[in-house]
């Protein structure tokens, strides 16, 4: 089943957390390629607090998985790659060389 | 060497909070521009005293606050105090009160990696920026342990938020819960964070009781009161009761009024004095009731409002028995002079009752005060707490000016101690006995004013009788000792020389 992806992922703009939890995410998604399309938005809470304040955002980094529903949450900079994985919903295998380029 | 110029520092300034007593406790209100923790147990009423704090900050003073919820969700929140008649909802919607609901929400989530609370912080600044508050609360710390993990990290965030609103200036309001009444000021130890201001509140139950006390454990650089203070939480919201934080004062008046006996005003050297309080101490049936009505038509006839508190007889009751004395007392309720309020001592804690006594007087405004029986709230609280209210009562009736007789009623016919007496007798500024008296195997009626601050006094034991038309008092007893510790002794003198001399002529 194809689905669209809508990942957000609110942070300090910039700093070491947020660089990290943006790399991780992308190596997962490289790696474990959702089945279907996908988007990620980056949020610098600093520059948007009114985002953080509509999806009472506590924690920094936070990811949300907005779709597929039901809403999940993940925080931190997302080094637990397995916990990561398991709650987002990825495929448990890595995807092979052919399918790594990400978006498609 | 250089020296820093401390010169330009002014002192603590602090934000008056509108809660009744709440000023009178912290001499003040809130320490402006800093921290201060509310620690308590559950149900101490923590977040009422929060609410009310950030609703009076907008609607009596129109100072926009943040409230930042971390356990109930907002909804709850608003919902809560819909029974104080305060509408958040309203000034939500208008700005002036901005409600940063951070409470767990139902949606899954777990931590994956390092994690800090900028998003929190990020939220509060964003709601001070918005609508330029000067007061933020934040209910309660203990939460953010109980859905983060990291217990290193959350102590370290609340640090920063803390510290990043000092630096804003803005006056800081947070809750804490405390796991016992006497002990750790709060769990998760939050108040190293806080330790210039600590407010503690306790929800103690001390012989099947349950009483409220707030206590302000310090704040800094300033002076306050240390003790503990009742405190009850009604519709209308949080009133502390600063009992002990009052000065007794002697009366100050020197306008006298009748007792509505003209014997006992001689006695008296002329009547009571317009704000004071005297105490009417005596056995079961020795006449207190009588000299309370009196005392109530007295204040009638001169068209003074008089406020009657009756704890052991019901109104019908009441009005019987001055009807009896030819006093009419359904006449002067509906005139309005009159106010009688029969209640069960059990009816609530000491607290609500001195509240209720307290708005009574203040709508009422009557110049004389009768509680009859102050005694018969001995019995639905400990000694201590019971002081404490007649302390209170005392205090507020005499701010008021109220003339007020207490009773009280004595355990034993002939007199003796009572523990209303014990504990009260040196608050009141007058204390009359009336005993009963047994010479030669009758019974008689004895009165005396055995105290009289700031004038002269009658100092014998004078006869009294009580008939259809009142109280008669009579001439002073002779030759008979100990009337006043109840155990009267007549002189040695022979049976007929007693007869004679028992009365001065």
């Amino acid at each position: 089943m194809s689905e669209r992806w809508e990942l957000r992922l609110f942070v300090v703009g910039g700093n070491e957390a947020a660089r990290r939890a943006s790399a991780n995410l992308a190596r997962l998604l490289r790696e474990y390629p959702p089945d279907g399309t996908y988007r990620i938005d980056v949020i610098d809470i600093l520059e948007h607090p009114e985002a953080a304040f509509e999806y009472n955002i506590r924690a920094a980094p936070t990811l949300v998985r907005r779709a597929p529903t039901p809403e999940v949450r993940l925080i931190g900079d997302l080094s637990n790659t397995a916990l990561v994985q398991s709650w987002l919903g990825l495929p448990d295998r890595p995807a092979g060389p052919e399918d790594t380029s990400g978006s498609r | 060497m250089t020296v820093k110029d401390y010169s330009g520092l002014e002192p603590a300034q602090k934000i008056p909070t509108g809660v009744e007593g709440f000023e009178h406790i912290t001499m003040g209100g809130l320490p402006e521009g800093r921290p201060t923790l509310i620690a308590g147990s559950s149900g101490s009423g923590k977040t009422i005293l929060a609410l009310e704090i950030v609703y009076r900050s907008v609607h009596e003073f129109g100072r926009p606050a943040v409230f930042v919820t971390l356990e109930e969700p907002g909804t709850e929140i608003v919902r809560n105090v819909k029974r104080m008649g305060w509408d958040l909802a309203q000034l939500i919607q208008d700005g002036s009160i901005i409600l940063v609901d951070a409470s767990p929400e139902p949606i899954p989530m777990a931590e994956a990696g390092a994690y800090d609370l900028a998003g929190l912080l990020a939220q509060i600044q964003y709601a001070v920026g918005r609508n330029g508050a000067r007061l933020v609360v934040i209910d309660s710390l203990g939460s953010l342990f109980q859905q983060f993990s990291d217990q290193n990290v959350i102590r370290r965030e609340i640090f920063r938020i803390i510290e990043t609103l000092r630096g804003l200036g803005v006056s800081v309001l947070l809750t804490a819960e405390r796991t016992e009444e006497y002990g750790m000021v709060s769990r998760f130890g939050v108040e190293e964070f806080v330790s210039d201001n600590v407010i503690i509140l306790r929800n103690v139950l001390k012989e099947e009781k349950v009483r409220r006390t707030i206590q302000v454990l310090k704040m800094r650089g300033d002076t306050h009161f240390k003790g503990e203070c009742p405190f009850t939480i009604t519709t209308a919201g949080i009133s502390i009761l600063p009992l002990s934080a009052r000065e007794l004062k002697q009366s100050s008046s020197t306008n006298r009024l009748s007792t509505g006996n003209a014997k006992l005003d001689e006695m008296t050297s002329g009547g009571l004095f317009r704000d004071s309080v005297f105490l009417l101490s005596g056995p079961t049936g020795g006449g207190k009731t009588l000299m309370g009505t009196t005392f109530a038509a007295e204040s009638c006839r001169r068209g003074e409002r008089v406020l009657m508190l009756a704890y052991e007889e019901s109104h019908a009751q009441l009005l019987r028995n001055a009807q009896s004395w030819g006093l009419d007392f359904r006449g002067w309720e509906q005139e309005g002079l009159l106010k009688v309020i029969c209640q069960y001592p059990e009816a609530m804690g000491l607290e609500d009752h001195l509240l209720n006594i307290q708005r009574e007087i203040l709508t009422f405004k009557p110049r004389r005060l009768i509680m009859d029986s102050v005694s018969a709230m001995e019995r639905v609280a400990p000694v201590r707490y019971f002081r404490e209210f007649v302390i209170g009562l005392t205090s507020y009736a005499k701010e008021q000016e109220l003339c007020s007789l207490f009773t009280s009623t004595t355990p034993k016919l002939s007199g003796g101690d009572s523990i209303t007496e014990a504990h009260i007798s040196t608050i009141t500024d007058a204390i009359i006995l009336l005993r009963y008296v047994e010479i030669n195997g009758v019974l008689r009626r004895g009165i005396a004013v055995i105290k009289m601050r700031g004038s002269q006094h009658d100092k014998q034991v004078h006869e009294f009788t009580i008939d259809s038309e009142g109280m008669h008092i009579g001439k002073p007893f002779t030759n008979v000792q100990n009337i006043i510790l109840g155990v009267p002794m007549a002189f040695p003198l022979s049976e007929s020389e007693q007869f004679e001399k028992m009365f001065d002529q």
